[in-house]
């Protein structure tokens, strides 16, 4: 492969930034609050107080809640924005495109790197939640829907880290953008009848998770309407337009190298 | 070889540069101009990380925005001063060289040989957080020189750099250019330039103002026509005798009959002249302001 070492560099590169960054530290922490809900759950039923939940029941939560809900839309919107903005803010987007080597591999290579980060993050997190709710019962009960939640996990992070990511070339002031489409559209769109919230990823991803996402109810209201096939497709196709839109940008992008003002 | 045919560049209203054809050949190219004259604009194209609004940059015959292939020949030393500032100066070109398609290995040596050449000593352990400015600036010229491209675009690289590691870089420059490199340097100095190449190009307003050895482009502003403001005691008498010199081409005389305004068409024979009769004799002059401010300013940097 003619631009091998290029791949490696920028994706072991954004990789390491993510890892040995403040950003990077402040995302450990933050996987590291649902194991903290699972000791305190364990904690109580060990100390033989009454709760309202039980393990099976408190992991199913962290996963739509937490993890779908929060920490994917969180994690891959700082970390996808920054796949292009981090260099042009920092002045040093001119390095990576005076280089021979197609802006579009520019992209895919730091966004590989990013979500290799984020989906092992992502794993071990969910792994150990899964421990530790599971202390009271059998652990390799519920296996399959374990490696259920993960594929959809892993899913979710490609696919939020490509809208993202496309949102981080597109648009000024992305943070702001992200956060209105991440936080804002997906969870109000998403829980809306009719068929808008297929225009939504949160949508799709609850569709495939194999817990319920909401109360009876909305949960009907919800997922009932949608095969799980027609939502793998969906995100799917999604994923692959927000890259390829992304990588199609990269390439009409200028980067002039300029002294900033106040920079 | 570079080909910038008819190129403008506009961010918005605002001209970067305006029309400019020019061809860069093996050798040193000095490329002049006041601040925001277009050096950087035109620089930035040449690298391909601008493409012109309208016209055509090309090397080889290949457009160079946002192409590979005719990225792997330019190394281009940025102006600004940005960095990955948690590197090393040698990790940072080796990560250059690396990015060029460089095996690992390969780019760190390459990357000692490039800062090598630039003098960078110690220094290339360094994290680049650490740097002078002057180091820093070597580790930008290194970086372009990584993957041993045959034309290297230089912005501005003397900048913050002491004048022992400015003769160094000059002496580099010249070398390069003697070796058949296409070597475009931008400098808004023009002794620094000189010392490089005799062979430069003037920038003023996005346009190229003239171009060729530097005692042509002198003589090339020189005899550009200018406008002058004088107001003397004596107006009238002063005109009569200014519309003698074969300098001045026209003159109006203002209704105060103080006030003159007089265009010239070698302002550096004029001035001269001028000079001459003020040490002499008491005109009672009271303003002399040439009219075109920036052109007066071009003038008096190339001719300082």
């Amino acid at each position: 492969m003619i631009h091998r070492e290029a791949v490696l560099t920028l994706s072991a590169r954004n990789a390491r930034q993510l890892t040995l960054s403040v950003k990077g530290l402040v995302f450990l922490f933050l996987l590291t609050f649902p194991w903290l809900a699972a000791l305190l759950l364990q904690a109580l039923i060990w100390k033989g107080l009454e709760v309202p939940l039980g393990g099976t029941t408190l992991y199913a939560m962290l996963v739509v809640g937490y993890y779908q809900g929060f920490w994917i839309p969180l994690s891959t919107l700082f970390c996808g924005v920054a796949i292009v903005a981090d260099d042009a803010e920092g002045g040093t987007l001119p390095y990576l495109f005076g280089r021979p080597v197609p802006r579009w591999i520019v992209f895919l290579s730091k966004f590989s790197g990013m979500a290799a980060v984020l989906m092992a993050q992502t794993a071990v997190s969910l792994l150990g939640t899964y421990l530790l709710c599971r202390l009271e019962g059998e652990l390799f009960k519920d296996l399959g829907i374990l490696l259920q939640d993960l594929a959809v996990l892993l899913l979710g992070v490609v696919v939020y880290g490509g809208l993202f990511g496309f949102i981080g070339i597109a648009l000024k002031k992305p943070l702001f953008w992200g956060f209105f489409i991440g936080f804002g559209w997906e969870n109000l769109v998403g829980w809306l009848p009719g068929f808008l919230k297929r225009l939504t990823l949160l949508f799709h991803l609850h569709t495939l998770t194999p817990h319920p996402t909401a109360p009876e109810g909305l949960q009907n209201l919800m997922a009932s309407s949608e095969s799980k096939a027609a939502a793998l497709a969906f995100l799917l196709v999604y994923g692959a337009a927000f890259i390829a839109l992304a990588c199609w940008l990269m390439g009409r992008i200028e980067a002039p190298a300029v002294e900033r003002e106040g920079g | 070889m570079i080909l910038v045919e008819n190129a403008s560049k506009w961010y918005g209203l605002v001209v970067g540069i305006n029309r400019v054809s020019l061809t860069v050949e093996p050798g040193v190219t000095g490329l002049l101009g006041v601040n925001g004259a277009g050096k950087s604009t035109l620089l930035n194209l040449m690298a391909g990380l601008l493409k012109p609004s309208s016209g055509r940059v090309t090397l080889d015959g290949g457009p160079i925005f946002a192409n590979p292939r005719a990225l792997r020949h330019l190394g281009y030393c940025p102006s600004p001063d940005r960095f990955y500032e948690d590197m090393t100066g040698e990790g940072f070109v080796a990560y250059m060289g690396r990015l060029s398609g460089i095996p690992k290995r390969e780019a760190l040596e390459r990357a000692r040989r490039a800062c090598d050449e630039v003098a960078l000593g110690e220094a290339v352990r360094y994290r680049i957080q650490r740097m002078s400015k002057g180091m820093r600036q070597k580790v930008k010229m290194a970086q372009a020189l990584v993957h041993d491209p045959k034309v290297l675009l230089l912005d501005e690289p003397l900048n913050g750099m002491d004048p022992q590691s400015r003769t160094q870089t000059i002496a580099h420059i010249r070398r390069w250019g003697a070796e058949g490199r296409c070597v475009v340097v931008s400098s808004h100095v023009l002794h620094e330039v000189e010392a490089m190449t005799s062979n430069i190009l003037l920038l003023h307003h996005g346009r190229v103002l003239a171009s060729g050895e530097v005692p042509e482009v002198r003589e090339a502003i020189q005899s550009r026509p200018l406008q002058v403001f004088i107001r003397s005691e004596n107006g009238r008498g002063l005109g009569a005798r200014l519309l003698s010199w074969p300098t001045v081409k026209s003159l109006s005389l203002g209704a105060d009959d103080r006030s003159l305004t007089v265009e010239v068409t070698d302002a550096g024979a004029f001035y001269e002249r001028l000079g001459r009769m003020l040490a002499e004799e008491d005109v009672g002059l009271e303003i002399l302001n040439p009219l075109d401010d920036n052109l007066s300013a071009v003038f008096q940097y190339l001719v300082a």
